[in-house]
C-alpha cells in the first residue's frame, strides 16, 4: 500500500455460533474475509456502524477472540497460530485501549498496581526500575505521581483513559489497537486524548488500528481508512480518497448522514439508506448492502462482490465500479425518494 | 431576565436549583438555570457531562427522585408554576401537555409487553377509548412514524425491534396526545449515524407539522446546527449562553461555547485538533466565581472572585461572562484552543 | 460496665486518617449516620468483641472455680447474675462464653469463606463440567436441614470446639460458593477482565487478582449474618448436649443447665445467658443490615 506493511491481516474470518431457538443454531458471520495492511508508524481507521464487525477484527488481531480462519502478521511473526508461551510473549508487542475507560480498569486495584502489572508480566525489571518506569509512564500521558495511590473511580473519564493508554504502552508495544478510545469522553476533552495518541505515535513509532464509528475523528487521525459493513470491507483507501471521492454507496450514505456543526449547511442533499442494519445471521450471498442500496440491481446478488481498484490505494467492493456507469450525481439515482433534502 | 417576545414564550425556567444529597456530599446538579422555550421552535439544550442538562429536563416534569431534590426556582407555563403542582396534577401534564422521550428507547419500554399493547394502554388511560379502537390507533401511530408493516410490528416485543425502531415507537407515544412541548433527552445518542439521521428527520417533521415546541438535549453540536432554532448552553449547572443558532455559531460570546465549537471535529473540513484544557469540575466542590475559570484561557483574577451575571450580547443573545459585560478587557480568539498550553499573555 | 458512645464527624475522621477516605468507608459512615440500627448493631458487636478480648479483666470470678457453698444464689452485688448449681458465677461464665461463641463464629465463617470463595470463583469463571458437578453436589448438600446435619455429625463424632467450628463451616460454605459464583459469572464478561487478559494475564491471575476482589462485596455483607447464625447453632447444639463440652462456658449449655430452674424459681440461670446470647446475635444481624446498605448503593436511595 503506502509502504511496506508492518501489520498484515489476510482473509480474516470469525464465525459465532448462536442459538436461534430451543433446538436450532445458526452461524453469525461477524467478520467475513477481511484483509488489511498497516505500514509501520501509521494509523488505519476501521469505520462502520453497529454490527459491522470492526470491534471483532480488533479483538481477533490481539487474539482476545480466536479467529475462525485467516492469518495475522505482526512484522515478521505470524500471530494467528501462536500458542501459550509464545502468545504470552507477543502480547507485550500488541496492546489495546478500550472504549469505556472506567470499565476497563479493575475497580479494586490502585492505578500504580495497574500500571505495574504489564511490567511484572513481561519484563525482568527490579522493583525499583518498575517504580521509575511507572512514574515515567504517568508523565508521558500527562498525569501526576500522586495519582499512583488512587483508585480508578476517583479520577475523571479523561484521566482514566490516559491511564488506559499508559498501561497499553508500558511494554513499548509495536501495535496498539484503539477501540473507540474517545467515544465515551466529552467532546471538549476528546482533543486532549487524540493529541496525546498522536504525540505518542510519533515519539514511540507506534502503529495504530483506530476503530471508531465517528468519521470526524477518523478524518483527523488516520492515514488510511477501511469502511466495514456486515463483516465485510466495503471500501478501503487513503483518507483523502475516502473523504473526497467516496465510491461505495454505503460510504456515501455514511458521510452524508453525519451532521455538520454549521447552520449554514442546513438543507444539504443527503443519501438516505432506508431500513436498518440487518442481522449478520445467515447472510445471503451477494452484496450485503443489497436490500438497502439505492443503486441495487440484479447483478448485486451474485456472490462477492470483490474489491475493485479505483487507484492503487483505493478499492471498492461494489460491482457498479466494474462498468463505468456509476451515477455520480444524486439526480441520477433510480429511486428519488431515497434522497433527502432537509429543511 | 430573558427579553424575547413574551407572547411566543411557552415555558420559562427561572432560577432552577436541583441538588442531589449523596454520601459524598451535595451535588449541585442544577444551580440557577434560566431560559425560555418558544412555541413552535426547537430549542437545543447543549452541555457535556456534569452540565445538568438532563436533570434540568427531569426537573421540569418533576421526575427527579431521591436523593435528588428540586430546592428552588420556577417553571412557568403562562401563569402556572409547574414546580408548585402536586403529583396528581403533574400526572395530567406528563404525556399530555408535555411529553418526553429518553436516551435508551429499549430500556424505556416494558420488555414483557408487545409495543402495541403499551401504546394502546397509554391511549386508553389518556382518552378512555375502547381496546379495539386503541389497537387501531396504535397501528396508525406506528405508520405515522414510518415503521414498515405496522400491523405486524404492533405485536412485536421491544427486544425484537432495533434501537431506531424503538425510538420511533417512543416518538409515536409521545406525540400521540399532541403535546404542547416535547422534551427529547439525547434520543439519538447510541444510535447508528444513518439511523440517527432518519430519526432526526422524523422528529423535525412531526414537531414542525404540529407546531409543538421542542427542547432537544444533546452534546452534539452537529445535531444542534441541523435541527435547532435556538440554543441554550449549560456548564456546571448554569446556563452560560443562549441565543439563536446562527448567532451562537457565528459569534459565540462565552469562551466555553467557543471552545466547544472549536473542539468539535467535522467531516467536511480538516482543521487542527482543538481541545478545552482541564476537566469538568466536581459538582460537589465547584470553583469559586465563574465555574469555568480554571479552564478558561482568557480568565483573570476577577473571574475567580466574582461570578459573572447574564448580560445581553446582542439581539436576544445572552452570555454569562465578564468579557461580555466589559469587566475585563481580554478578547476571545479562536486560535488559543488549538494550543491551549501556549497562550500569549495580555491582548 | 458502661460503654462510652462517641460520634466523630466525617471531617474529623478524615483528618485523623490523613486524607481521603476509601469509598466503602465513606459510604459506611453515611449509612451509619442515617440508620440508627446500623450504629446500634456496630456498637453492640464492638462491645462484645471488647468483652471477648478483655474477659479476664471484666469477669468478677473465675469461671471454672466451683464453690458448692454458694450455689443457687440469686443476683446480688457479689454475683451480678447469681450462681448456678455448682457455684459458678453466672456473670463471669457469660463473659467467658462470649470468647467461646465469638471465636467459633469468626473461625467457622472464616473457614467457610476460605473454602467457598476459591471454589465459587473457579466454578463461575470456567463453567463447564466442573461447575455442573459442583452445583449438583451442593444441591445435595443443601437439601439437608442445616441444624439436623450439624446434630448428626456432632452426635456421631463427639463434642469438641474444633468439631463445632468444622461443622458450621461445612454447612455454610455452599452459600459462599453460590454467591461468588454468581458474581463471577456476571463480572467475567466485564471490560476490565478483558483488559486484564489483553495486558497478558494468564487466567488464574485474572481470576484471583482482578475478579475475586471485586466479587467480595456480597460475601462481606453476608458474613456477619452468618456469624449470628453460627452463634445460634453453637448454642443450639450445646443446648441439646452436642456442641461444646461441659466445663467450657457456653451460652447454650448454660441455658440448658438452668432450664429446670425456670420452674423451680431459679430464673437467673437461663435468663441471663439467654439475654446475652440474644443481644449478640441481634447486634450482628443489625450490622449485617447496615453492610448490605453499604454494598448495594441502590438501597440507600429511599
Amino acid at each position: 500500500m503506502l509502504a511496506e506493511a508492518f501489520v498484515r491481516v489476510q482473509h480474516l474470518r470469525k464465525d459465532f455460533q448462536i442459538r436461534t431457538g430451543l433446538f436450532s443454531r445458526a452461524i453469525l458471520r461477524a467478520v467475513d474475509d477481511v484483509s488489511l495492511d498497516i505500514p509501520k508508524g501509521t494509523t488505519l481507521g476501521l469505520v462502520g456502524e453497529s454490527g459491522c464487525g470492526k470491534t471483532t477484527v480488533g479483538r481477533c488481531i490481539l487474539r482476545l477472540i480466536e479467529p475462525t480462519s485467516g492469518q495475522i502478521w505482526l512484522d515478521d511473526k505470524e500471530v494467528s497460530q501462536l500458542q501459550s508461551d509464545e502468545l504470552q510473549r507477543i502480547r507485550a508487542r500488541m496492546q489495546m485501549v478500550f472504549q469505556d475507560p472506567g470499565a476497563s480498569l479493575t475497580p479494586r486495584m490502585t492505578i500504580g498496581a495497574l500500571l505495574r502489572e504489564p511490567l511484572d508480566l513481561h519484563t525482568d525489571l527490579t522493583a525499583h526500575q518498575k517504580e521509575t518506569r511507572v512514574r515515567e509512564l504517568l508523565q508521558l500521558v500527562g498525569l501526576q505521581p500522586d495519582h499512583l495511590k488512587r483508585y480508578p473511580h476517583q479520577v475523571s473519564g479523561g484521566q482514566q483513559q490516559r491511564i488506559g493508554i499508559a498501561r497499553a504502552i508500558a511494554t513499548y508495544p509495536d501495535l496498539v489497537v484503539l477501540d473507540e478510545p474517545t467515544s465515551a469522553l466529552d467532546v471538549s476533552i476528546r482533543g486532549q486524548i487524540l493529541k496525546l495518541l498522536m504525540r505518542l505515535q510519533e515519539e514511540m513509532g507506534l502503529t495504530y488500528l483506530f476503530i471508531s464509528h465517528d468519521l470526524s475523528v477518523i478524518k483527523h487521525t488516520c492515514e488510511q481508512i477501511a469502511v466495514m459493513y456486515l463483516g465485510r470491507i466495503a471500501e478501503i483507501g487513503r483518507t483523502d480518497e475516502i473523504f473526497n471521492d467516496p465510491r461505495h454507496p454505503y460510504t456515501r450514505a455514511l458521510l452524508s448522514a453525519v451532521p455538520i456543526p454549521d447552520p449554514q449547511q442546513r438543507g444539504k442533499m443527503r443519501l438516505k439508506l432506508p431500513g436498518e442494519v440487518p442481522s449478520a445471521v445467515n447472510v445471503p450471498p451477494g452484496c450485503p448492502l443489497y436490500p438497502r442500496c439505492p443503486f441495487h440491481c440484479d447483478e448485486c446478488l451474485e456472490p462477492g462482490p470483490p474489491l475493485f481498484p479505483v487507484s492503487p490505494t483505493h478499492k471498492v467492493a461494489c460491482i457498479l465500479l466494474r462498468s463505468d456507469h456509476f451515477p455520480q450525481e444524486e439526480a441520477e439515482i433510480l429511486d428519488s425518494s431515497l434522497v433527502a433534502n432537509q429543511h | 431576565m430573558d427579553h424575547g417576545n413574551s407572547a411566543d414564550v411557552l415555558l420559562r425556567v427561572q432560577d432552577l436549583r436541583t441538588y442531589f444529597y449523596t454520601y459524598q456530599g451535595i451535588v449541585q446538579a442544577v444551580n440557577g438555570a434560566a431560559f425560555s422555550i418558544y412555541r413552535g421552535e426547537i430549542t437545543g439544550l447543549v452541555g457535556e457531562s456534569g452540565s445538568g442538562k438532563s436533570v434540568t429536563a427531569l426537573s421540569i416534569l418533576q421526575l427527579v427522585g431521591p436523593p435528588g431534590k428540586i430546592i428552588g426556582g420556577e417553571v412557568l407555563v403562562g401563569e402556572r408554576n409547574l414546580l408548585a403542582l402536586g403529583q396528581a396534577e403533574m400526572q395530567n401534564i406528563r404525556g399530555r401537555e408535555i411529553s418526553m422521550i429518553f436516551q435508551e428507547p429499549r430500556l424505556a419500554l416494558n420488555p414483557v409487553f408487545p409495543v402495541g399493547d403499551q401504546i394502546a394502554r397509554v391511549l386508553r388511560l389518556r382518552e378512555g377509548i375502547s381496546k379495539r379502537e386503541a389497537r387501531q390507533r396504535a397501528i396508525d401511530m406506528l405508520r405515522s412514524v414510518e415503521i414498515p408493516d405496522p400491523e405486524r410490528r404492533v405485536r412485536a416485543y421491544p427486544h425484537e425491534l432495533s434501537g431506531g425502531m424503538c425510538q420511533r415507537v417512543m416518538i409515536a407515544m409521545a406525540m400521540g396526545a399532541n403535546p404542547k412541548m416535547l422534551i427529547a433527552d439525547e434520543p439519538t445518542t447510541g444510535l447508528d449515524v444513518t439511523v440517527q439521521a432518519l430519526v432526526l428527520d422524523l422528529i423535525r417533521e412531526r414537531v414542525r407539522s404540529a407546531r409543538t415546541a421542542c427542547l432537544f438535549i444533546t452534546h452534539d453540536l452537529g445535531i444542534v446546527a441541523e435541527l435547532c432554532d435556538r440554543i441554550v448552553i449549560m456548564y456546571a449547572g448554569r446556563v452560560v449562553e443562549h441565543g439563536t443558532v446562527e448567532d451562537i455559531f457565528c459569534s459565540p460570546c462565552h469562551p466555553y461555547t467557543q471552545g466547544l465549537i472549536e473542539s468539535t471535529l467535522r467531516v467536511d473540513i480538516e482543521k487542527p485538533i482543538a481541545t478545552i484544557p482541564g476537566v469538568v469540575p466536581d459538582a460537589i466542590r465547584l470553583p469559586s466565581g465563574c465555574a469555568f475559570h480554571p479552564r478558561c484561557p482568557f480568565a483573570e483574577a476577577l473571574c475567580r472572585e466574582e461570578e459573572p451575571a447574564m448580560v445581553s450580547a446582542g439581539d436576544n443573545h445572552f452570555a454569562r461572562c465578564h468579557i461580555v459585560s466589559n469587566r475585563i478587557s481580554k478578547k476571545m480568539r479562536k486560535e488559543v484552543w488549538t494550543s491551549p498550553v501556549t497562550l500569549e499573555a495580555g491582548e | 460496665m458502661g460503654v462510652k458512645y462517641v460520634t466523630y464527624s466525617e471531617g474529623t475522621i478524615r483528618r485523623m486518617l490523613g486524607g481521603e477516605l476509601p469509598d466503602s468507608l465513606q459510604r459506611f459512615l453515611y449509612v451509619s449516620r442515617r440508620s440508627q440500627q446500623t450504629i446500634l448493631g456496630l456498637a453492640i458487636t464492638l462491645c462484645f468483641v471488647f468483652i471477648a478480648i478483655f474477659a479476664p479483666f471484666i469477669a468478677t470470678h473465675d469461671p471454672f472455680a466451683t464453690k458448692p457453698a454458694e450455689r443457687f444464689q440469686p443476683p446480688s452485688r457479689k454475683h451480678l447474675m447469681g450462681t448456678d448449681k455448682v457455684g459458678w458465677d453466672v456473670f463471669s461464665r457469660s463473659i467467658y462464653a462470649t470468647r467461646i461463641d465469638f471465636s467459633i463464629a469468626i473461625a467457622s465463617v472464616a473457614l467457610a469463606i476460605a473454602i467457598g470463595v476459591p471454589l465459587g470463583a473457579l466454578a463461575g469463571y470456567f463453567s463447564g463440567r466442573f461447575d455442573d458437578i459442583l452445583m449438583r453436589i451442593l444441591d445435595a448438600f443443601q437439601a439437608f436441614p442445616p441444624l439436623i446435619l450439624a446434630m448428626a455429625i456432632t452426635a456421631a463424632l463427639g463434642r469438641s470446639i474444633w468439631l463445632v467450628i468444622g461443622v458450621i463451616a461445612i454447612i455454610n460454605f455452599p452459600g459462599y460458593i453460590r454467591i461468588v459464583r454468581a458474581e463471577m459469572k456476571s463480572k467475567k464478561e466485564s471490560l476490565f477482565a478483558e483488559a486484564a487478559r489483553s495486558v497478558g494475564n494468564p487466567h488464574w491471575r485474572v481470576v484471583f487478582r482482578h475478579l475475586v476482589p471485586n466479587c467480595l462485596d456480597p460475601v462481606l455483607a453476608q458474613a456477619p449474618l452468618n456469624a449470628g447464625w453460627a452463634i445460634l447453632t453453637t448454642a443450639s447444639l450445646s443446648f441439646i448436649g452436642l456442641g461444646v463440652p461441659i466445663p467450657i462456658p457456653e451460652w447454650g449449655s448454660m441455658i440448658s443447665d438452668g432450664a429446670e430452674g425456670l420452674i423451680t424459681g431459679e430464673w437467673w440461670l437461663s435468663f441471663f445467658p439467654g439475654l446475652v446470647c440474644m443481644l449478640a446475635i441481634l447486634g450482628l444481624n443489625l450490622l449485617a443490615e447496615g453492610l448490605c446498605d453499604v454494598f448495594d448503593p441502590k438501597r440507600l436511595e429511599r
